[in-house]
């Protein structure tokens, strides 16, 4: 699958998740760099290389008192712009992707928070399977054999929503990365100790999330679990369909050692 | 004003290094170059940067690529180091870590060098994996695109360490909100 949602970013998803001084200390992480100081002595190392050899190729004629003005005078803007440059990482320089009120967000100096607020209520009385409104009612009146269609998915702020507890009933969705990776993480951790329970789990996740985002690593835990539990010719029969359907997967050292695959 | 060093593209060196210096900084620090020698370290970065300006080629991002070179010259560094001095064993590539918020931070108060504490502490529960995705996507403000390529990995695997990492620091800033009051608390309570 290679459409993969660009989930909101941690501190615009959800005013709660995050309590103040966790938003606040990832606010100033952004703004870690060398002082004005460091950055000087930096770029007057750096220049001893780069500036003789770029005036000569660029400009070999240049008064030499013409490159020192112009040196001294870059030198105020090259501070500002490393006082600046906090706030420049902000907004993705090269990202082509669209963020949701990106534009605004150059008046202040760090990262603003863009979250559109979902009213509480909405969540509160949200249904187990995860993605509430409009997508449920939807379900609720199609067949279930018609998942909504996952760039649907992707438009809803809410979609890459929470780590709630995965669904219990089986109603499939459509997919919802949290979710499936709690639920995926969850079968990762009794993989050893409980293996037939990781097993449950990642049939939970096929039945949940038929068409979701990570089939791939459901399938590593997956095959991983059948061999614990002794059922190796399923393994074997597995992997090697994993090894034919995702080729270029960071498990595939993995499932060739596990099912014996030189 | 001098024109650029190659394709219009590209900024001009001075530029490039003004813009980026403080993300290199921060991709040095995440892979364990202390903090005395973080200076150096981003001067080499920035050496290699200058001498292989014309063979970047737009393929990926400057990020993408800046990085690749940051984390390249951060291993020569740890293995310069280990082998020298033997100081950085695995054990203390943690400690070097989690001992550089106080140095590094120019934040002025003491509630936001504290916060800053926080976080760091709490990346350094997660698996280097897990936290250099979240790091570039939700510290550096990466794509998901920009992310995967920067590590090599698929966006999809790249999403889900996304995901994983965001689950671990919840439960991480759970587990300490028990233990510290002031951050169960973090604004003045109500009658």
């Amino acid at each position: 699958m290679t459409m993969t949602p660009e989930p909101r970013r941690w501190v615009d998803e959800d005013p709660n998740t995050l309590p103040d001084e966790f938003a606040a200390g990832m606010r100033g992480y952004r703004e870690l760099g060398p002082d004005a100081e460091q950055s000087l002595r930096m770029w007057q190392q750096l220049a001893r290389t780069v500036e003789p050899a770029s005036s000569e190729s660029l400009q070999p004629s240049a008064a030499a008192s013409g490159v020192s003005l112009a040196k001294r005078m870059s030198w105020g803007l090259l501070l500002t712009a490393v006082a600046i440059a906090g706030w420049w990482y902000a907004t993705p320089v090269a990202a082509p992707v669209a963020v949701p009120g990106a534009g605004p967000s150059h008046a202040m100096p760090v990262a603003p928070l863009r979250a559109v607020p979902v009213p509480p209520a909405a969540r509160a009385t949200g249904a187990p399977s995860t993605p509430p409104s409009a997508h449920v009612d939807a379900e609720a009146s199609q067949p279930a054999s018609e998942p909504v269609p996952p760039g649907k998915s992707q438009r809803d702020p809410r979609f890459a929503g929470r780590a709630a507890h995965p669904p219990s009933t089986t109603t499939p969705v459509a997919s919802d990365p949290a979710a499936e990776v709690a639920l995926l993480t969850r079968a990762r951790r009794v993989l050893y100790s409980v293996p037939a329970r990781a097993l449950e789990l990642t049939e939970e996740h096929a039945r949940t999330y038929p068409h979701g985002t990570f089939a791939e690593e459901r399938e590593l835990i997956a095959i991983d679990a059948l061999i614990n539990v002794g059922r190796t010719a399923e393994a074997t029969k597995r992997g090697r369909a994993f090894l034919q359907m995702y080729p270029h997967s960071a498990g595939v050292d993995r499932v060739k050692a596990l099912v014996g695959v030189p | 004003m001098t024109p650029p060093v190659t394709a219009a593209s590209v900024p001009e060196f001075r530029v490039l290094f003004a813009t980026y210096a403080g993300f290199v900084w921060r991709v040095l620090r995440r892979h364990g170059v202390p903090e005395r020698d973080l200076e150096d370290a981003c001067q080499e970065v920035f050496l290699v940067v200058h001498r292989r300006l014309g063979e970047f080629e737009g393929r990926s991002t400057l990020r993408t690529w800046l990085y690749a070179i940051a984390a390249r010259v951060a291993l020569g560094q740890r293995r310069k180091a280990h082998v020298k001095h033997e100081r950085l064993s695995y054990g203390e590539h943690d400690a070097a870590f989690t001992e550089q918020p106080q140095a590094a931070t120019q934040l002025d108060s003491a509630e936001q060098r504290q916060a800053l504490a926080l976080v760091e502490a709490a990346l350094q529960t997660l698996d280097p994996d897990q936290r250099e995705v979240f790091a570039l996507y939700e510290l550096e403000s990466m794509t998901m695109a920009e992310v995967a390529g920067a590590l090599d990995i698929p966006e999809n695997t790249a999403l889900y360490r996304l995901y994983a990492a965001r689950d671990k620091l919840r439960a991480y800033v759970k587990r300490r909100s028990v233990a510290v009051p002031a951050l169960r608390e973090p604004r003045r309570a109500a009658p």
